[in-house]
């Protein structure tokens, strides 16, 4: 090949390149698309603490999503859980939260983070995140790497270290089992979602009203007027990470 | 085949030891592919990365960083002196992928769907590229190493054939292990909360690249003192002193790295700080950085085959306590647990290990790995004698 006949071949495919990106450019302004959707959580700490010991969100996300009941820590699966304040918001306690907080779990579940770590990370896009904001899990994608469980600086990662299914006291048919090698965490309740439900845990504490779920992309929505009303912390927020559930505090 | 003595070998120590570590790390495997990964480790949700990443991955593909280097020394720089010791060379790197390989499919914890990163592509991800780095370089090496075993079987013409594209494929092989080598440290820039300020560092991907020919060059000097021990194989010296003075310029640059990449995070306290990541630091870096650095860099040490062995036995140790402190000393005090391998991570790693061993000393006897075919021969000087004369050789400054 002659250079003039190289110059000319690279020359027209740029052009077609370019011509493809304008088109695509072009369609992307086309009719509207429905309202943006930006799930998130908002979590009234004071009102989950007037019911002391109440584990009633973390049974009913349990149930309906089949996580087994594991009784070595080392192996154990959890979607939500508690911990005490100093690890949920490490290097945001004073001196004297301690005190205040002694013995008082705060519910600690997926942030569905704006940037999350566990989606850069993972080599197969077993986990993604959707345009509504919700990180999710293909649970037959994953190749059970524990990337994800390493980046993840919240801890909301399980991995099926054992087969799950004999821990199961009741199965629902309506979600899926895991089998042992994968990870899998909170997904918002995605599938209840796509109903037009609320999520488990949501419902679960209706009478507290301790987890407020609902669209931040609306201004109107309830998570959106609380978090512009209250002043609400979220777990570690200098790594960047954005999550997407917010804690009210006092 | 001249005898029922060639087929039965006589008893000896290493071999009984050998038959052990693999019947051991046989029955951990079983344990590990019939239960899962919570009966065969002590891993948990808060440490989901242990031995096996921590030593079979990281420390494998170190240890075989010493191929890119003398294959592009002997191909791209043209410095045909080190041709001798690239066969040993490439079969050293050839044997720690090979163990990488077969360690990811431990680890993982569904082995059989491997294959998924090639077509369900995440480029996002530093994982995605190792997993692509260790397929195409584990390929690179077949290609490199294979014209030895076509060569003993006689197919020349094949084994030539391959020889042609030699220069690129040592290309391609230094472009895909400088990606490799450096990816293993990218892995842990995720985790800045996570890994102890004495590790933790942007420049994670250029020290583990730096560290890695460090230590495969030692591993070099290593490999070739052991097959002069076991296999009475000629010890060019000579050149090992060549490559002992460039892994001492090597091991000086990382260091100075490694000092500047701790004072960049202002973490230089961490230094003093009377904690157990600090004996953990500096057990690496003084006894497997700087010692090496030193007996290497003096020339009087250096020209002596007993301090340039430990020497070198001192750089892998020190890249090995390295790979083991980034991954599991430096993210201990983070995730609150304590983490001890259990029996079985540890026979497995032992057993593949000592795979690696009896794989490189069989190549040595029936491939041409030092030199061209040569049938063992039954009437060679006797080895006690041949031992002593190299010993003296050595010691001439031969």
């Amino acid at each position: 090949m002659t250079r003039k006949g190289f110059l000319g071949v690279t020359g027209i495919s740029a052009a077609v390149l370019a011509a493809r990106k304008l088109r695509s450019v072009f369609a992307a302004s086309g009719p509207a698309a429905s309202p943006p959707v930006r799930w998130a959580m908002v979590i009234d700490t004071q009102k989950c603490l007037k019911k002391a010991g109440c584990i009633d969100c973390i049974a009913a996300c349990h149930k309906v999503h089949n996580v087994p009941e594991i009784k070595d820590r080392a192996h154990e699966i959890k979607w939500v859980w508690k911990e005490p304040f100093k690890q949920a918001f490490p290097a945001q306690e004073t001196a004297y939260t301690e005190e205040a907080y002694k013995g008082k779990p705060f519910p600690v579940l997926c942030n569905h983070c704006d940037n999350p770590p566990c989606v850069r990370v993972c080599p197969t896009k077993a986990t993604w995140k959707r345009e509504d904001g919700l990180v999710m899990m293909d649970w037959h994608r994953c190749i059970g790497c524990r990337y994800c469980m390493a980046a993840c600086p919240y801890g909301s990662r399980s991995f099926n270290w054992v087969d799950p299914r004999p821990h199961l006291r009741r199965i629902d048919i309506e979600f899926p089992t895991r089998t042992k090698g994968v990870v899998e965490k909170c997904t918002f309740c995605a599938e209840r979602l796509a109903r037009g439900q609320a999520p488990a845990c949501v419902q679960a504490c209706k009478e507290q009203k301790a987890l407020v779920f609902g669209n931040l992309a609306d201004p109107d929505s309830d998570v959106s007027r609380l978090v512009r009303s209250r002043f609400t912390l979220r777990r570690k927020p200098g790594l960047g990470t954005n999550p997407e559930v917010y804690y009210i505090i006092g | 085949m001249n005898g029922a003595t060639r087929i039965w070998p006589r008893v000896t120590f290493w071999k009984v030891v050998f038959l052990a570590v693999v019947l051991a790390g046989s029955y951990a495997t079983a344990v590990r592919f019939l239960r899962g990964l919570g009966a065969s480790t002590a891993l948990s949700d808060q440490f989901p990365w242990g031995l096996w990443i921590g030593f079979d991955v990281l420390c494998g593909v170190g240890l075989a960083a010493g191929g890119f280097a003398i294959t592009a020394t002997v191909y791209l720089f043209h410095l045909e002196r080190f041709r001798p010791i690239v066969r040993p060379t490439v079969l050293t790197a050839y044997l720690g992928y090979l163990l990488v390989c077969t360690a990811l499919l431990y680890d993982l914890g569904r082995p059989y769907r491997i294959w998924h990163a090639i077509i369900m592509w995440n480029p996002h991800s530093v994982m995605f590229e190792v997993a692509w780095c260790v397929m195409l370089y584990s390929a690179v090496l077949t290609a490199e190493f294979l014209p030895v075993v076509l060569e003993r079987i006689g197919w020349t013409r094949p084994a030539e054939l391959i020889k042609k594209f030699s220069v690129p494929l040592v290309l391609l092989g230094v472009i895909l292990s400088t990606l490799h080598q450096s990816s293993l440290g990218s892995l842990f820039l995720i985790m800045p909360a996570k890994l102890h300020p004495l590790w933790y560092s942007p420049l994670l991907p250029v020290l583990f690249f730096l560290s890695a020919i460090g230590a495969g060059l030692g591993m070099v000097i290593f490999e070739s003192f052991l097959s002069w021990r076991a296999f009475r194989k000629r010890l060019e010296f000579d050149l090992l002193e060549d490559i002992a003075r460039t892994a001492a310029v090597v091991l000086a640059c990382y260091l100075v790295l490694r000092f500047e990449a701790i004072a960049a995070r202002g973490a230089l306290r961490h230094l003093i700080m009377p904690q157990a990541e600090t004996y953990y630091f500096w057990m690496e870096v003084a006894l497997g950085g700087l010692a090496p650095m030193l007996l290497f860099g003096i020339p009087r040490t250096r020209r002596n085959p007993q301090g340039m062995f430990l020497a070198a036995v001192l750089a892998v140790l020190g890249f090995v306590t390295n790979r083991l402190n980034v991954s599991i000393t430096g993210l201990a005090a983070s995730s609150g647990v304590n983490y001890f391998p259990k029996w079985t991570e540890i026979t497995v790693t032992l057993m593949l290990v000592a795979m690696g061993f009896a794989a490189f000393a069989l190549a040595v006897r029936f491939l041409p790995i030092y030199g061209p075919v040569t049938h063992a021969s039954p009437h060679a000087a006797p080895p006690e004698r041949q031992r002593r004369l190299h010993a003296e050789q050595i010691a001439a400054g031969d």
